[in-house]
């Protein structure tokens, strides 16, 4: 079982899918409060003993109507009825909030048709109980609007049902279905019909197989109204008749979604279709195309004023803040870093998934603050004006889940890095990520193709967390001091650890805790001193941790677990079983190397074995080398391993890997009183 | 004179502009702070009991990148507080001023508060967002109070690592009207004066930050707080007065009144239920049940319906309501089956102090229900559709709260949870095999606040939710629960049995000829306490406990001991420890008793009771160690 993203088909393609015989049969009685005796049966949930919800169905439609407006909404209808076994599921089922956009009343979406119910079973009874209208509350937050409301008369074994409309004005966005979610689903079914006068590309994911995958064409009537632009103009109306293609899927019995650890978004997995507008095609008239090949795409993000445009503009009050960033620098390089730094200190992101401009970027340079785009664009405007080549860099983040770069599909985009030319080299530079070194990029960057938005050229470049190596160095040196043993312990972390180090430790406070729990992860009774970390404020270089330690040999026999606190104490890997890839942020590459004294008086009476396993044949191995002569014992622990990503064939091997490490990583090395 | 004075007081904290330059900040204050209050002013002017405005101007000097959240301004309103004026200014270290607040830069968003379906509660907020350190803001804002039944409360140094140069709380009160206080830490008497009304003022001046220390006694009661307490009041329409328990409680008696009506379909509901049943406690058992069953909890707060109940039919059709709306829905089934019972207003919360019983001031965030009874009260949680009748655990145990009568309000208190009740029982019976790997049938008998969280991964857990939470709570390597029971008791003192069964490979480590294992495998203390710095506060312990272990555990033969932990035992005022350990042959038998009691304890405490802790923790990780006999 892998991610398949499926190649991209198009509504309107000439294409007929069979539609299969059990499909229609299949399809549930979807009439608003048609609900029976038998669908309160226990033996509804019995698929999933462990769910405590059942949507006996949930159902989508979505379709073009002319408006008042000139032109074309899309309508945008939802019927769902679940079951709710178990209280646990009443926070999320039993209140329903339905989130829409109102720009100033000017292109509004509105709410109609909402209608809501709770029935239960009473002595072989239905009894329904509505929901009063006078309980739907609204919350306004900006040009969002949030509708909820709560089912009454809710008890375990109850079944709530809702529907609704949503008209829009925004035409070209027509809403996304996942068929699949934290609850199972007796059938999930989605309909979009499209006028031949618009083009939408369709983009399926996930592997469950459409029990229903149909496309049918019809002939309609759409009546669009003018609006009358003064109140002597008469308003009037214009009918359009188009082929209609009515695309159906549908899918029985959707078992629930469940999210795994070391899974960048559960959004890559889930089965789910999204669509994205392409052209208008008006009758008798030439087609307009959206956005069809990247270098269209970049075009039109370049000129869109909430993304390329402002870039454009000579944006002159930026010079201050450039010169205060230079401070009268020539070299090239210095003076891109310390634009960078400025920035990347100076300004907080305040929202890390945007993919356009929310404000202008004066308002942003007057606000210190802004969204991830904002800033890097406005990092860009300040390259700019420096007299660097700097390109918008757009991609989709790991929790965003995969962008196919095949074609421009841009809601799938959610992140705006800056590509930065300095002499030969191309620098992608992040300034909305408190403390991150120059010239890397975040953990969550690393999925896949990133696109730099450029005029002529636009270019795919890959980030992969394959290529991402983490390294790690510890080091260990233990003597003999008087009756003590004393040593000096230094780890080097490669950056992504550094960065988290960094993140993790932003107070004294937290340096201290820091080494209070280094201290406790020892078995023996250690004191710790001379603690240090390195390069703590220096996000350019790697985080160290350094300290002393000693403690002293008492008894007969000393038991000694040579890795010290550095063993690894949990397999990450907990469950038995995997269906998904397991994506981990980076590869990796730890070494540590002990070197002891053996504590004076005592002889070492058992030694761990060395060992070595490798990680499928050539996706890593773990090394133990230990030996010991009269005077010291020496050991060597790397744990390398290759890639980031590991298929669901590979979890077993994965798992088993780190339980030896675990077990290897536990022995002690015991010393006997002379 | 009286009159030049209260212009002295007052009038340059306005009419002057404050000099923010950072080097006029005392280094003794800067050390160890994140941020200095370089100056407030709250000032609270009562016009009457329905009428109140605060003005409230400070100035706060950021030092570095943690003292950033204390920059930014948010303040709010809804249907009875107004809030208007705001305005700001934004100053670099040398005080210069760079910019000032614009109106169209203030965010207005709505309250979420995470559980709440509706709301009229509203936010507005500004953040410059500047980041060159040190740097200084300063916020003025005004809210007009519609009804004084909610006061403001001072306390100017609002968190650990914020010291502060100078605060001023002024109240002013019309000619006559009696004003309550209550100060803490303020080691003196407000400035009052007299003039065609009353100025109270209190003022502080250098106080340093503080670090916050484990176990510390609340925020409030160790740092300078005062609190406000009306007297007359009017809110939403209704008026009171609060100079006594007794008088505010008569106010909630109003606010209540006549919202106790059920209709009949729940009339007879409670005539069937309760008619043949003769026991109060089993009548009252009863129709706690069946509001545990027939509602659920939701939160809906607008207006003065943040305060009053909704009526009894509400919560009888909707069959939803929040703690007041249910809290009253439970009384009146209880009235109509002739049991008298009673709305409590209590401050719950784990942790959370009860009312004080020396000053009469509505800080309360909850509601519950009480049925008086010869002997001993039952208590009722009405928000819970599990918790068994009579508990109050946690969330609402042990603490004052204050009871509704027809005659007015009663300062009461809810039940105290001892060590005895607070239990832990655990039988474990394990199997260790050659390689290390263990097996254990894990029987835990769980009572009191020790069974809450059971009790919440039976009721408010689905099965995965409690299958990954049971998967990762033990402090085990690498460990499967592959089958897992509960029973509960729902007894006013529930309990809660638990039966585990636990596979943890590589358990015990193997290493050539001998075998380590910590024969203490369920119950290790994780907490030790640093003792670097002299302890400031007192140490107060909340909740007591008792756990006892009880471990057998089976390894291979043909291995022989060669070191066994001695035992440990401590007996100290803050409870008590023991563990031991035997070896028969190839079976450990452990026995580790640990009892924590309700306590407040005084700083020059803090060195033996973090040795307590220390000891623990090393008794609990002590290994036996097993060596091969033929080698």
């Amino acid at each position: 079982m892998r991610l398949i993203l499926n190649p991209l088909l198009f509504l309107h393609a000439a294409m007929l899918l069979c539609l299969h015989a059990s499909g229609q049969k299949d399809r549930p009685d979807l009439k608003f409060g048609n609900v029976k005796v038998a669908d309160f049966s226990p033996k509804i949930a019995a698929t999933d003993s462990s769910a405590d919800a059942v949507f006996l169905f949930d159902v989508g439609n979505a379709y073009f109507e002319g408006n008042k407006k000139d032109f074309f909404s899309t309508v945008y209808e939802k019927h769902t009825r679940i079951k709710l076994i178990r209280k646990t599921s009443f926070d999320d089922l039993a209140t329903v909030k339905i989130e829409y956009f109102e720009d100033n009343g000017f292109k509004k979406q509105e709410i109609t048709e909402l209608e809501a119910a709770t029935y239960n079973l009473q002595n072989g009874q239905i009894t329904t109980t509505k929901v009063d209208k006078s309980t739907l509350f609204k919350e306004q937050n900006g040009k969002w609007v949030t509708a909820k409301f709560t089912f009454p008369n809710v008890k375990e074994g109850s079944i709530v049902e809702f529907r609704y409309k949503i008209e829009s004005p925004y035409y070209w966005r027509l809403p996304s279905w996942k068929f699949q979610g934290e609850h199972p689903h007796l059938w999930s079914e989605y309909t979009v019909e499209v006028p031949e006068l618009f083009d939408f590309v369709v983009l399926k994911q996930g592997y469950l197989p459409f029990t229903v995958d149909t496309v049918k064409n019809e002939y309609k009537s759409f009546v669009v109204i003018n609006n009358p632009h003064d109140a002597f103009e008469a308003s009037s109306s214009v009918t359009v008749n188009a082929n209609v293609t009515q695309h159906t899927w549908a899918i029985k019995n959707v078992p629930a979604f469940k999210e795994e650890a070391y899974t960048s978004s559960y959004k890559n997995f889930v089965r789910a279709v999204e669509f994205q507008y392409l052209a208008y095609r008006p009758p008798h008239l030439p087609v307009e195309y959206e956005t069809n090949t990247w270098q269209k795409a970049s075009k039109e993000l370049l000129d869109y004023e909430n993304f390329g445009h402002p870039l454009t503009d000579l944006n002159t009050w930026l010079k201050d803040d450039i010169k205060t960033a230079t401070g009268g620098q020539n070299d090239s390089l210095a003076m891109v870093k310390a634009i960078y730094e400025f920035v990347r200190d100076n300004y907080t992101c305040k929202d890390n998934t945007a993919l356009y401009l929310s404000q202008p970027l004066k308002k942003t340079h007057f606000g210190r603050s802004g969204n991830v785009t904002d800033i890097n664009m406005l990092l860009i405007a300040m390259m700019h004006n420096a007299g660097f080549t700097a390109e918008p860099m757009i991609l989709s983040t790991r929790e965003n889940g995969r962008a196919n770069e095949a074609y421009p599909i841009l809601s799938r985009y959610n992140y705006t890095i800056a590509h930065v030319k300095v002499g030969d080299s191309d620098l992608m530079l992040d300034a909305s990520v408190n403390r991150l070194p120059f010239g890397k990029l975040p953990p969550e960057c690393y999925n896949g193709k990133a696109v730099v938005v450029s005029q002529d050229k636009p270019l795919l470049v890959t980030l992969s967390a394959d290529a991402l190596t983490e390294t790690t160095q510890t080091s260990a040196f233990i003597s003999n001091m008087g009756d003590s043993l004393a040593g000096t312990y230094s780890s080097t972390l490669g950056f992504q650890r550094s960065l988290s180090t960094r993140q993790a430790l932003k107070t004294n406070t937290d340096v201290d805790n820091f080494f209070k729990d280094i201290k406790k992860s020892y078995l023996l009774d250690v004191a710790v001193s001379n603690t240090s970390i390195d390069s703590l404020n220096k996000p350019d270089y790697p985080v160290a941790i350094n300290y002393y330690f000693d403690f002293k040999p008492t008894g007969d026999i000393i038991y000694y677990n040579p890795l010290m606190g550095d063993a690894l104490k949990q397999n990450p890997f907990k469950s038995a079983e995997r269906l998904y890839p397991v994506e981990r942020p980076y590869s990796e590459d730890n070494t540590f190397v002990l070197n002891m004294e053996i504590p004076k008086g005592y002889k070492v009476d058992e030694l761990p074995t060395s060992a070595k396993v490798l990680l499928n044949t050539d996706d890593g191995f773990f090394e133990y080398v230990i030996r010991a002569d009269k005077e010291r014992v020496q050991l060597r622990c790397r744990t390398l391993i290759k890639k980031a990503t590991f298929l669901p064939q590979d979890y077993q091997t994965l798992r088993d890997f780190f339980a030896f490490i675990v077990k290897k990583e536990a022995e002690q090395i015991v010393f006997k009183k002379l | 004179m009286k009159k030049l004075l209260i212009i002295a007081l007052i009038a340059p904290l306005f009419s002057i502009a404050q000099n923010y330059a950072v080097s006029l900040i005392p280094d003794s204050l800067k050390n160890g702070c994140d941020a200095v209050k370089r100056f407030e002013e709250l000032h609270v002017i009562i016009k009457s009991p329905s009428k109140a405005i605060i003005k409230h101007k400070y100035a706060i000097t950021i030092l570095n990148k943690d003292g950033d959240e204390y920059a930014a301004y948010a303040n709010n309103y809804d249907k009875l507080i107004d809030l208007s004026d705001i305005s700001g200014a934004l100053f670099d270290e040398n005080g210069k001023k760079l910019k000032s607040v614009k109106k169209r830069d203030i965010a207005d968003v709505s309250v979420d508060d995470g559980y709440s379906l509706a709301l009229d509660g509203r936010e507005k907020k500004h953040d410059f967002y500047f980041r060159q350190y040190p740097y200084t803001v300063e916020y003025e804002d005004e809210q007009s109070l519609d009804g004084i039944y909610f006061l403001p409360y001072w306390q100017p140094v609002e968190n650990e690592k914020i010291a502060v140069q100078q605060s001023t709380f002024i109240v002013e009160t019309p000619d006559g009207y009696q004003l309550r206080y209550k100060q803490n830490n303020y080691n003196a008497q407000p400035t009052i004066v007299n003039n065609n009304g009353t100025a109270y003022t209190w003022v502080v001046n250098n106080l340093k930050g503080f670090k916050y220390e484990p176990l510390q006694p609340p925020f409030q009661e160790i740092t300078t707080a005062v609190f406000l307490g009306a007297s007359d009041f009017s809110f939403g329409g209704y008026s009171g007065n609060m100079n006594t328990w007794a008088d505010l409680g008569k106010f909630q008696q109003q606010l209540n009144n006549g919202r106790d009506e059920l209709p009949d379909n729940i009339k007879q509901d409670v005539q069937r239920l309760t008619a043949s049943i003769t026991d109060v406690r089993e009548k009252v058992r009863i129709l706690y049940e069946y509001l545990q069953s027939n509602t659920r909890y939701i939160s809906i707060q607008l207006g003065i319906g943040g305060w009053q109940p909704f009526d009894a039919k509400y919560v009888a059709t909707k069959k939803y309501g929040d703690c007041k709306a249910l809290s009253n829905f439970m009384v009146s089934l209880l009235k109509q089956a002739g049991i008298k019972a009673n709305y409590v207003l209590i401050n719950a919360g784990n942790g959370r102090k009860g009312l004080n019983e020396d000053f009469p001031a509505p800080y309360f965030n909850h509601v519950i229900a009480c049925v008086p009874m010869a002997k001993d009260t039952i208590w009722l949680e009405c928000t819970s559709a599990t918790t068994p009748a009579g508990y109050m655990g946690s969330f609402t145990g042990n603490r004052k709260a204050l009871l509704i009568g027809d005659d007015g309000g009663h300062v009461v208190n809810t039940p105290l949870y001892t060590a005895e009740d607070n239990k832990q029982l655990r039988k474990t019976d394990a199997l260790v095999d050659a390689e290390g790997n263990l097996t254990a049938d894990v029987n835990t008998h769980f009572s009191g606040i020790q069974q809450e969280t059971q009790h919440s991964l039976i009721h408010d857990a689905n099965k995965e939710q409690r299958d990954k939470y049971l998967n990762s709570v033990l402090n085990l390597p690498t460990y499967t629960i592959d089958k897992y029971d509960y029973k509960e008791d729902k007894k006013t003192l529930p309990t809660v049995d638990e039966y585990l069964h636990v596979l943890a490979p590589n358990y015990a480590s193997v290493s050539g000829k001998r075998l380590f294992i910590q024969a203490d495998v369920f119950n290790k203390s994780t907490t030790k306490f640093n003792t670097d710095n002299p302890r400031k506060f007192d140490l107060l312990f909340r909740s007591a406990y008792k756990d006892i272990d009880t471990i057998n555990i089976t390894i291979p033969q043909g291995y022989t001991a060669e070191n066994i932990p001695p035992a440990t035992d401590i007996k100290n005022k803050f409870g008590s420890y023991s563990i031991s350990y035997k070896v028969e042959v190839n079976k450990i038998f452990v026995l580790r008793v640990n009892q924590r009691n309700i306590g407040r304890y005084p700083p020059s405490d803090f060195a033996e009771f973090a040795k307590f802790y220390e000891d623990i923790y090393k008794a609990d990780r002590s290994k036996i160690v097993f060596v091969k006999k033929d080698s």
